[in-house]
């Protein structure tokens, strides 16, 4: 009986000594961090942290406060830790989900900001990751919440609802954009946030994406463009398109898109130029008619479903334009197919892909069923 | 008195049983009565009563009864009064033998010669008669003292099905039970416990569904019990019962006579002790902690949903405040956001850290469910009062306590009386899974719950594993688990019971 107690101890003493990571902290006696913007650092740092923690207020009724705290640093680690000098409690980043990039720093890159998610237990991979337009990170921490007091949740849920409406792609995690820098032949695409003024007050507005070549950002697509680019690079979900009407310019038709494929087949001509077919079949639904358009009449239907052809196929033209030429980074992917459907082609042209991308010749045409003319069947 | 043949003085032995000193009845009335009234020396309840018939005045008799014990009015018109006016008295030199055969007009008469068992028969409430000039004394029945009425037990109520539950006498108890299986098969074994109390104890079994393997091992643990006295069945199990130290309870008990027919029914043995209406059952298995009888009345749909929530509640009751502490202290990033700020704006400003606050709380309800069992009925509503509103609202509002650990120690304590015949174990896990997850979090439960399941498959009732049904996987063996099969599904026994296992066909 002896000895199995001792064996018992002994085994238990163990545990203890093996568990590793011992991180017992109560829940209150930590500040959770909600969201993190990087800037340009000032005083000689390479960056500008501020974090938006969320704290309890004093008194009876307490409710939730957001305050912004800011720190410099060489590396995010460092300006993390700078923090931890003003701070009462330890900060915890188990619960921050957004973070926002400075339009400047973006433009001298990214990569070393997405780094430290994928090493620390604490920050999460799936961290949703945004650009500011037009001002710097921090300007849009310091926005107002509308409908809650913590800005980063509710930029989150406003990626998340805006993913779900708009047909972007919403490959906006940690993770998945350091995958996708890491791929050859395809470059990043960051969703886009802007300040605008509501009722006086400061307010973060989502506002398209930003276009990056490597890791830095070199120009900004409109969110009509965003869920076009999508479209082209076949990530399309769902979402609405506004067109003038096919009778009458003077009117506007809104298509609502159920499902979207592309289809896009690569060919090399003997010269070297890659031609892309890209072959766009749209399932849509009539949203909102603001013309006489009778779609009981095949013809009329027809019509503006040729319409909607013409529309989407110029719009797509007008994307690929704006990679190739504006921009010169293959937002669409290209590289990346050619390179899993023509290893060999992409050995030839891959290292100069920057300047093979620009010459690729596309080919776009689009494919519309209006599946439903959308009007109820209860008429009175 | 030497004419008794009393060598030694009239007292307990070592053991606490009764030495009579070799004291042996004699022809002489006077001798006898001398004797009995030696051996109930300063005991006011028992009666002397001599009687001599109207006819033949030498025909003296005595008796002797316990106040109380005794009916009166067999005493008066069946004992005494026949022997007063019998003309059939004193016509043989063997007075015993007449008076049984034609003088006493009682349904049991023994002739004993043996002072212990004329002993026995006197405090079991029967009558002693002595004659003058016979050896023998008669053991009349004449057992006539109140007991309780055969009511619904309190513990153990149903929502349908039979109402009537055991009381403290072992023959009403029996009769309970023969009243509801009609058959010779149904056998009740007599013996007794206890050196000083000498309790009648009964193992009731059907002869044809029991394995005698079963009923031998139940026996050679009986027959090893050494204990002065048996006030309540428990006394017995915990002498029986397979592993000791284990909080799991491996021998069942329950009030009902249907749940014990349902049982012996199922091959099982079931043991009545006098003066108790618990009566245990066995071997019993996990499962049967979460089986209630009305599960076999009930609409087999509707009896299956509150077996699986019993299941539940024994599940939440044994890990909510574990999972609690270990997920708000070690794993936070586990808690969806709002959820973790919520928890963190109503722990703000409460001194002590979540693990003690979730001790304090179930330590104070356990202490107001022990005041519930103890006090006095009559003062239930203080209780009440200061429980809900003191330690639930007051406390949260004082900021001792927080809002969400007064709803996870309601719930675990809600689950924790949903199945009230694994209480005390589930009490004991509670808390040991608590301590694990403050010191490890979460890989401290899953290595209490680890330790838990090998205990529970470790165990064993009477050479049938504890959780033989509960790791099935053949239908017929999972008829009455999580779910309750419908009863022209249950075709066979469970499966410790090897002699008769088709049910029907």
């Amino acid at each position: 009986m002896k000895k199995k107690i001792t064996v018992l101890l002994l085994a238990v003493v163990q545990l203890f000594l093996l568990s590793g990571c011992w991180n017992y902290v109560e829940i209150d006696e930590q500040i959770n961090v909600s969201g993190m913007a990087f800037d340009v650092g000032r005083e000689g740092k390479r960056l500008h942290l501020s974090v938006e923690i969320v704290t309890v207020g004093k008194g009876e009724k307490s409710q939730f406060e957001s305050h912004v705290m800011e720190a410099e640093g060489d590396t995010v680690f460092e300006a993390v830790r700078q923090l931890m000098d003003v701070s009462s409690k330890k900060l915890y980043f188990g619960h921050c989900k957004l973070m926002v990039i400075g339009e400047s720093l973006a433009r001298s890159g990214i990569r070393e900001l997405l780094d430290l998610p994928l090493r620390n237990h604490e920050l999460r991979t799936t961290m949703n990751i945004v650009v500011a337009r037009g001002c710097s990170g921090r300007d849009i921490l310091l926005t107002k919440g509308l409908t809650t007091t913590i800005v980063s949740y509710r930029i989150c849920d406003l990626l998340k609802t805006c993913e779900k409406f708009d047909g972007c792609a919403g490959r906006d995690k940690d993770y998945q954009i350091y995958d996708m820098l890491e791929t050859q032949g395809l470059e990043i695409t960051v969703p886009a946030l802007e300040r605008t003024q509501i009722d006086g007050e400061d307010v973060a507005r989502l506002c398209g994406e930003g276009a990056f070549s490597g890791d830095r950002l070199v120009g900004w697509l409109t969110e009509k463009q965003a869920a076009q680019l999508s479209m082209l690079r076949g990530e399309y979900k769902t979402g609405l398109m506004t067109f003038e009407s096919a009778d009458s310019p003077f009117y506007h038709t809104s298509f609502e898109i159920y499902k979207a494929k592309t289809d896009t087949k690569l060919s090399r001509a003997p010269d070297g130029t890659v031609t892309a077919e890209v072959r766009v079949k749209l399932r849509v639904k009539i949203g909102e008619v603001q013309s006489k358009t009778d779609f009981l009449d095949r013809a009329q239907t027809e019509k503006t479903a040729y319409a909607l052809e013409k529309n989407v196929e110029h719009d797509l033209n007008h994307i690929a334009d704006l990679a190739q030429h504006s921009y010169r980074s293959d937002i669409i992917g290209i590289g990346k197919r050619l390179k899993e459907t023509d290893p060999a082609a992409w050995k030839a042209l891959g290292p100069d892909w920057k300047t093979n991308f620009s010459k690729v010749r596309f080919r776009i045409r689009a494919e519309v069923v209006i599946i439903s003319s959308g009007v109820s069947s209860v008429a009175d | 008195m030497d004419s008794n043949n009393i060598k030694k003085p009239i007292r307990p032995d070592e053991t606490g049983a009764m030495d009579y000193g070799g004291a042996v009845l004699t022809s002489s009335l006077e001798a006898n009565v001398a004797l009995i009234k030696r051996i109930f020396k300063n005991d006011g309840t028992v009666v002397e009563r001599r009687v001599e018939n109207r006819l033949r005045p030498k025909a003296r008799c005595c008796i002797f009864f316990i106040d109380g014990m005794a009916s009166n009015q067999i005493v008066d018109e069946y004992i005494v009064k026949p022997i007063i006016e019998t003309a059939a008295l004193g016509l043989s030199d063997d007075p015993a033998e007449e008076l049984s055969r034609d003088v006493l007009a009682a349904n049991d008469i023994r002739r004993e010669a043996c002072v212990a068992e004329l002993v026995k028969g006197l405090i079991a409430g029967d009558t002693l008669v002595f004659a003058e000039g016979s050896g023998m004394g008669l053991i009349v029945s004449s057992k006539g003292f109140p007991t309780r009425a055969v009511s619904e037990p309190d513990s153990e109520k149903a929502l349908r099905g039979p109402r009537e539950g055991f009381t403290e006498a072992i023959l009403v108890n029996l009769s309970l039970v023969r009243r509801k299986l009609h058959t010779p098969d149904l056998k009740m074994k007599f013996r007794s416990f206890g050196t000083r109390s000498d309790t009648r104890a009964c193992i009731v079994y059907l002869e044809s569904l029991t394995d005698p393997a079963l009923l031998a091992e139940l026996e050679r643990r009986l027959d090893l019990i050494d204990i002065d006295g048996v006030l309540d069945s428990n006394y017995i199990a915990e002498l029986i019962k397979d592993d000791k130290h284990s909080p799991f309870k491996t021998i069942g008990t329950t009030e009902r006579p249907d749940v014990v027919a349902g049982r012996l029914l199922e091959g099982r043995i079931a043991l009545l002790v006098d003066g108790t209406p618990m009566v245990l059952t066995l071997p019993y298995l996990f499962i049967e902690n979460f089986q209630a009888d009305d599960d076999y009345y009930l609409n087999f749909y509707f009896a299956s949903m509150g077996r699986m929530l019993r299941i539940l509640g024994f599940l939440l009751s044994v890990s909510i405040p574990a999972v609690y502490v270990a997920f708000t202290t070690f794993h936070r990033e586990m808690i969806p956001t709002n959820l973790a700020l919520s928890v963190m704006q109503a722990h703000q400003g409460i001194p002590f850290p979540t693990f003690l606050e979730c001790f304090i709380m179930l330590i104070i309800f356990e202490i107001i469910r022990e005041t519930g069992i103890r006090m006095p009925s009559n003062i239930g509503q203080a209780l009440s009062i200061v429980g809900a509103l003191v330690i639930g609202q007051a406390a949260v509002q004082a900021k001792l306590i927080s809002a969400p650990m007064v709803i996870v120690v309601a719930i675990t304590a809600i689950t924790g009386l949903i199945n009230p015949k694994v209480k005390g174990a589930t009490i004991l896990v509670r808390f040991l899974s608590l301590f694990a997850a403050a010191i490890l979090g979460l890989f401290g439960f899953a290595f209490v719950m680890a330790a838990l399941v090998i205990h529970l498959f470790s165990l064993e009732s009477f050479g049938t594993v504890y959780m033989s049904q509960v790791s099935a996987v053949r239908p017929q063996e999972m008829k009455d688990n999580a779910v309750r099969a419908p009863w022209y599904f249950m075709k066979t026994r469970p499966v410790f019971e090897r002699r008769d296992p088709v049910r029907k066909n």
